[in-house]
């Protein structure tokens, strides 16, 4: 099956029967009065003869024409025969094996974690119907294992590794070697490493789509291991590695703290941190033999535009005391045409959702989207690992009423208590949405601290941001994406990466299978922000034997022009 | 002294002076009517001397050539040429494939048929001039008084209608038994030729001469593509598609047609002016006609 990026380009497909119009519509012979039509019948034989050729030039030059007008319609409306490439569908996975995986300061150690990580990653990849090679890096890297449609042969190879002393610098010994790969557009070269190792900063990997992964905390003297914001509030985690006590500097956004810290001691910091800013660089000052880590910048997001149809006081509070801005209204006042990054329906739902993330609360009784059948007392166990759940305890709280929902199978479950879930994240209606089923009025959850911070971290999922911590390095300009364990998904999340900042951005599409729609919206955001993609598939060749065949007209046309004039 | 006081539209004074001094090359033995200025080679009573002959009983003794006798003891008389009148017949082809071509072929064949007309009447001949389609017709006039009556016929007669030669040619043979001096334009477009019609004008005695008149359209067509011809005389109807192949083809067709009637011409000693519409009346009179037709 044939899909079209651009579908309203066919359109231009009209121009055939306006070809075919001006086609019929053109006088078959130019009228002439003579006075020697008995001897052109005399030579008629002849003539007619040249009056089939000429016909049929002339049918040819149409039928052109036609093929014309359509490959150019076609090419036009970016045809494709299946989806984007997948970022990942073609990956090499190159396995950091120093020594310093095998530090034990975490446990399971890096190596463990990383080994998980590649297996892990390797699996969806695969699962997606992919290719993966592995590579080892150490003093000589190498190709351990080459492409393969096999989870069996990367289990084998990535059992088969064991860590072995390495110099510090084989990174631009790996990326060399990787160079055999430059150019490929659909392979990604995923470093999964402790990143004690220097990526140095001329090396431009534009070619490459080059994804460190970095597993564990760094190794080093003094690493920035976690920065978590939220809520305005800021969270450092910095360890001291070394077997002595250190004093350590560090620069948050300009401004500069003192902390102490104990031998191999991993040392927390809060801060007081508005949305002043969009980066916040973070720096420790000291000496340390690997500054990789020790720098970090911080991306802040702007504070959403939250549209809440509700009447409950509390959720306008909480949600304000996150910083994002609130507009609140009640369910009358509802138009789908209000603008807002996503929306927030208490006991409301209307008839058409929302082309937006939503955060749906206790759907009324009769709604179209969520079986509703009755109501329980919930009593919830302990706090799950989700992020949504991230630092919100919902043990000690108790729902009075639960209606039993029966949502559909793309939301899942994230809390579930007594007979039913209470919590569903998820994509519905090709949106991001969380479903939270009880009643607020008919528990004290409100009033509890933990209910704001619930609300942000569903606030930041809906938005796509992670909770998790991300680093990049500001000179090299390669972004470093933390490997998100808590991807449900198969595969690679969707999404727009960037793999280099300094040379323009080069962007990679990433496509979901079957999800023909999320790929043109990745398509349609790419054109707005003035990225490049890989083009469709078929525009290529379609293009080229559109300029064919308008190579043929122009040629049939000359060649018709000397002949009949 | 004008020889006419309305010269035909386009014909200068001078040029009817010069037309006035030519005379017609007859074929001998072409039958005369009257006296005229046509000198003939037969005794008559002209000024004109042409021969001795020996007396004979009955010979005027005025033609005696008395100077003759006193050398040699014998009688001669002198022969004078005789002075006759002829007829010219101009048959003019008027139907609607002349009045066809840039130069339209209808103009110059009415404007040499009337310098030809001009030339006779100036030299003292009968002049007759049929129209085909024979809806117009100028009988016998002779004289150069007749000057401009016949060259107001000849501008007032308009093109028209269609015209098979052949059958007009036999027509006029059968009703003009007066032999003469019978010069035809016409651009010989019939697709059932004019051989037959030419050859009952020779059996009548009548001296030949056809001026084709062809307009450069004709001879060498410079239409390409796809087109519907129209039959501008008998609205037949042709559609064709013209490369520069095809042109070729249509002209080596016009060549052949055009020789074969040449040739035929020849074989009957019929004098034969392939004439286009686009020379000059003067140009085909002095340089063509002359020392042919003309004299």
């Amino acid at each position: 099956m044939i899909l079209f990026g651009q579908p309203w380009f066919l359109l231009s497909l009209l121009g055939l029967g306006l070809l075919l119009w001006l086609y019929l519509r053109q006088p078959r012979r130019q009228k002439k009065i003579v006075s020697q039509v008995f001897l052109f019948l005399r030579a008629r034989k002849e003539i007619l003869t040249r009056f089939h050729r000429l016909r049929f030039f002339r049918n040819l030059i149409f039928f052109l024409q036609c093929l014309a007008v359509l490959l150019l319609g076609t090419a036009s409306a970016l045809p494709l025969t299946g989806f984007y490439p997948l970022l990942g569908y073609r990956a090499v996975l190159v396995l950091d094996s120093s020594l310093s995986m095998m530090a034990q300061d975490v446990l399971p150690n890096r190596w463990e974690q990383a080994r998980e990580q590649a297996r892990q990653l390797g699996s969806n990849l695969l699962a997606d119907g992919g290719e993966v090679a592995l590579w080892e890096l150490n003093q000589d890297p190498h190709l351990v294992l080459d492409f393969t449609k096999e989870a069996s042969d990367l289990d084998r190879a990535l059992d088969e590794l064991a860590p072995a002393f390495s110099a510090p610098t084989p990174a631009e010994l790996l990326l060399e070697r990787l160079d055999r790969w430059a150019g490929e557009r659909m392979l990604t070269v995923y470093l999964i490493s402790d990143m004690a190792l220097e990526i140095p900063p001329a090396i431009r990997i534009s070619h490459l789509a080059l994804r460190p992964q970095p597993v564990g905390t760094p190794c080093g003297n003094l690493a920035i291991v976690d920065a978590v914001w939220q809520m305005d509030r800021l969270w450092l985690k910095v360890a001291n590695f070394t077997n002595q006590p250190r004093t350590v500097r560090l620069d948050v956004g300009g401004s500069t703290s003192v902390l102490n810290l104990e031998a191999e001691e991993i040392g927390s910091l809060e801060f007081q941190q508005t949305r002043t800013a969009s980066v916040l660089p973070i720096r420790l000052m000291e000496e340390d033999a690997l500054p990789w880590d020790n720098q970090l910048d911080l991306t802040i997001p702007l504070p959403p535009r939250i549209l809440l149809v509700s009447s409950s006081p509390f959720l306008e509070s909480a949600l304000e005391a996150a910083g994002n801005n609130v507009v609140t209204i009640g369910p009358e006042d509802y138009r789908p045409e209000i603008p807002a990054d996503l929306i927030v329906l208490e006991d409301f739902l209307p008839s058409s959702l929302p082309e937006r993330p939503i955060l749906v609360i206790h759907p009324p009784m009769s709604n179209p989207y969520f079986a509703w059948t009755e109501t329980a007392t919930l009593v919830i166990p302990r706090t799950r690992t989700d992020p949504l759940l991230r630092f919100v305890d919902l043990s000690q709280i108790r729902f009075q009423q639960v209606p039993l929902l029966d949502p559909p199978a793309s939301l899942a479950p994230v809390v579930r208590g007594g007979e039913t879930n209470i919590l569903w994240k998820g994509f519905f209606n090709n949106q991001k949405t969380v479903l939270l089923a009880p009643s607020l009025s008919s528990s004290s959850w409100p009033l509890e601290p933990t209910f704001p911070v619930f609300l942000d971290n569903v606030v930041r999922w809906l938005m796509g941001e992670d909770p998790l911590h991300s680093t990049n390095d500001a000179e090299s300009g390669i972004l470093i994406e933390p490997f998100n364990p808590s991807y449900q998904g198969r595969g690679t999340p969707w999404g727009l990466y960037g793999t280099d900042r300094a040379d323009g951005l080069s962007f990679y599409t990433v496509a979901q299978p079957n999800q023909q729609e999320s790929n043109l919206q990745i398509r349609a955001d790419m054109e707005q922000f003035g990225l490049r993609s890989a083009p469709p598939d078929l525009l290529r060749p379609i293009t080229a034997a559109f300029l064919i065949t308008a190579l043929l007209v122009y040629a049939l046309e000359e060649v018709l022009r000397k002949l009949y004039g | 002294m004008p020889l006419s006081s309305e010269p035909f539209p386009g014909f200068s004074e001078a040029l009817l002076r010069r037309l006035a001094r030519f005379r017609f090359r007859l074929r001998p033995g072409l039958p005369g009517r009257g006296v005229g200025e046509h000198l003939v080679r037969k005794g008559g009573a002209s000024v004109e001397f042409s021969d001795f002959r020996t007396y004979s009983f009955g010979d005027d003794f005025r033609l005696v050539d008395w100077n003759s006798y006193a050398r040699l003891d014998r009688l001669f008389v002198k022969v004078f040429r005789d002075e006759e009148g002829f007829v010219l017949h101009l048959l003019l082809d008027r139907s609607r494939s002349m009045d066809w071509g840039r130069p339209n072929k209808w103009q110059f064949a009415r404007r040499l048929a009337a310098a030809l007309g001009y030339v006779a009447l100036s030299a003292f001949n009968w002049v007759t001039v049929q129209a085909l389609p024979d809806s117009f017709f100028l009988k016998e006039r002779r004289g150069r008084g007749m000057i401009p009556m016949f060259f107001q016929f000849l501008d007032q007669m308009p093109p028209g209608g269609s015209l098979d030669l052949s059958a007009a040619l036999e027509e006029y043979a059968r009703t003009h038994v007066q032999p003469g001096l019978l010069v035809m334009l016409t651009d010989a477009l019939t697709p059932r030729g004019v051989e037959t019609g030419i050859k009952r004008l020779l059996a009548r005695g009548h001296q030949v001469v056809l001026l084709h008149i062809l307009a450069p359209e004709e001879t060498n067509p410079n239409m390409l593509g796809d087109l519907e011809l129209e039959e501008v005389e008998w609205r037949d109807r042709l559609e064709v598609s013209l490369d520069s192949f095809a042109a070729r083809t249509y002209r080596y067709t016009f060549q052949n047609w055009r020789r074969e009637l040449e040739d035929f011409c020849l074989s009957h000693q019929v004098p034969y002016f392939l004439l286009s519409s686009d020379q000059t009346v003067e140009d085909v009179l002095l340089k063509r006609l002359v020392g042919v037709l003309l004299g």
